[in-house]
């Protein structure tokens, strides 16, 4: 009915990845004398992701495009990929990165395109992106605004105040998912931030919108990430390790505020529901799980709507289980993901979940990674599970 | 920390009048809280739309709430995104209406926010005569 009736799709896989040197290009800011363009940093990750891949551009014949790489024509133009079958621009918000890889497999599954590169890249620390105090895209946010309500981190604070006080829980608690990503990020040569962070350190900080301090806060930074998308039959005759999306789907909540009611829990555990269900699996069967943390507590509400645990029971599950690689059954944003690795929106999660699947990670390795969860809480939620081949 | 009579320039970060949100605004001008109620369902909803969001019936009306909430949830900033309108400390409230809808609003960093409080709505006219909703313990 859509696109190649020729074309077998039987699911899809991760085939090429690449993505910025965070650390590098942090330590560079500083001294740049112009701001970083973002289509030449995302065209050479897309190079480098194809080459990846063991294809060439020409194999490329799907672009999706994320944030600050938002003319399209530009980008493939630069790129050199003049007649995509399928291409377009997805809005700088980390919830596009679920949609991003749902739009490619949706794209490869009915033959409408049969290897889809995704790009994503930021250059807002170079243009000065504050994540706060502008106007919003909609009249929603002027509610807000004229009160001094504004960022998205003010919204994820409310969300957590009114969790710990409806469960009762101890707000110092909060403390583990910063000081654990600090310590996973010790073993990530690509990482921003690549110290430990203790606990004298995380209580001594800035509170940004309190209850959440500065440390609970994703970073800002410049980098790029793609991937390479193609149907399994392809993937099998390409020489690189097989990484399949085996199931992933998506949830909106479309309401007046980023904070939910019921901190994300309903739309998060009817994707869980699907997805365990098309995998065959439960939360047992997954060995590391990255959980969108623009800000940490919604690691927990992560936690919490795929069922690793009971509403309200985040923080024992992460006393009892750990979250630390090499100190868990199943490690948390084993990357030091978006507090420390780098805020690339969901993007360098996704990048983590296919590394360990191809057991890529050096000291962060988890031993036998064979299935990588990722789960995102936002407007639109998703999950996705990548299961090694 | 300002009194909310003494905040300056907020016409600043004041949305553009519209059909849609005029009411509410002008409301506030009044000392009352214009919120959306559906004639057809009787559900209440704010933000406003042209539409019921629960029974989808275009009847939707503007009426006074009472002006009575519960506290949902609260922040306290202390980076300041907006430096002209709120130098920092400020407080922040999620309110959750009597008659159902969450609003944003102010309230005194000083003053006590325990979670699911009796509020009740106060109306501020502010340096440059733009009005802002608060909310402070029910007496």
């Amino acid at each position: 009915m859509l696109g190649n009736p020729r074309q077998k799709s039987s699911g899809v896989a991760v085939v090429g990845l690449a993505d910025t040197d965070y650390s590098k290009l942090y330590k560079e800011q500083k001294t740049l004398t112009e701001p970083r363009n973002a289509y030449t940093m995302g065209v050479n990750v897309a190079r480098e992701a194809i080459a990846d891949a063991g294809l060439t551009v020409k194999d490329v014949d799907g672009v999706i495009l994320v944030r600050d790489v938002a003319n399209y024509e530009e980008f493939c133009y630069m790129l050199g990929v003049p007649k995509p079958r399928i291409v377009n621009i997805l809005e700088g918000a980390g919830r596009q990165s679920g949609m991003a890889l749902q739009y490619a497999a949706m794209a490869i599954m009915t033959g409408m395109a049969e290897t889809v590169l995704v790009t994503y890249s930021n250059n807002g620390k170079s243009l000065g992106a504050t994540y706060g105090g502008t106007p919003g895209p909609s009249g929603h946010f002027d509610y807000g605004r004229v009160h001094g309500m504004t960022s998205p981190g003010a919204q994820v604070g409310m969300t957590f105040n009114r969790y710990a006080y409806e469960f009762n829980l101890d707000r110092k608690d909060l403390s583990m998912l910063a000081i654990s990503n600090h310590y996973n990020a010790t073993m990530n040569p690509k990482a921003v931030f690549q110290k430990e962070l203790t606990p004298e350190e995380y209580f001594a900080s800035r509170y940004v919108t309190e209850p959440l301090h500065v440390h609970d806060y994703c970073l800002i930074n410049d980098g790029a990430v793609a991937f390479v998308v193609t149907s399994l039959e392809k993937a099998r005759t390409l020489k690189r390790p097989v990484v399949e999306l085996v199931a992933s789907s998506c949830r909106g909540s479309m309401s007046p505020y980023f904070a939910k009611e019921d901190f994300f829990y309903e739309e998060l555990s009817e994707i869980a529901e699907e997805i365990f269900t098309t995998a065959k699996m439960t939360p047992k069967d997954i060995d590391c799980v990255q959980i969108y943390d623009n800000f940490t507590p919604t690691i927990l509400y992560g936690l919490e709507g795929f069922g690793f645990c009971e509403r309200g029971k985040a923080f024992q599950y992460l006393k009892e289980n750990g979250s630390k690689v090499g100190q868990s059954r199943c490690p948390v944003n084993t990357s030091g993901s978006h507090t420390c690795e780098s805020y690339m929106q969901g993007f360098n999660l996704i990048a983590e979940c296919v590394r360990q699947c191809r057991h890529e990670c050096g000291p962060r390795q988890v031993k036998d990674c064979e299935n990588a969860l990722y789960i995102l809480p936002a407007a639109i939620m998703t999950g996705h599970i990548f299961t090694r081949r | 920390m300002i009194r909310e009579e003494e905040r300056k320039s907020l016409a600043q970060i004041y949305p553009r009048m519209e059909a849609l949100n005029r009411p509410f605004w002008e409301g506030l001008g009044q000392h009352k809280l214009m919120i959306q109620k559906c004639p057809v369902c009787g559900c209440y909803q704010f933000p406003p739309s042209a539409f019921c969001i629960q029974c989808h019936s275009d009847k939707i009306e503007w009426v006074a709430a009472s002006g009575k909430a519960k506290l949902w949830s609260t922040v306290i900033f202390h980076k300041e995104y907006l430096k002209a309108q709120y130098p920092a400390p400020f407080r922040v409230v999620f309110a959750k209406l009597a008659e159902g809808p969450l609003l944003l609003a102010r309230m005194p960093v000083e003053m006590e926010a325990t979670f699911d409080s009796p509020l009740q709505a106060t109306f501020h006219k502010t340096e440059d005569g733009s009005y802002l909703l608060g909310f402070e313990p029910a007496k």
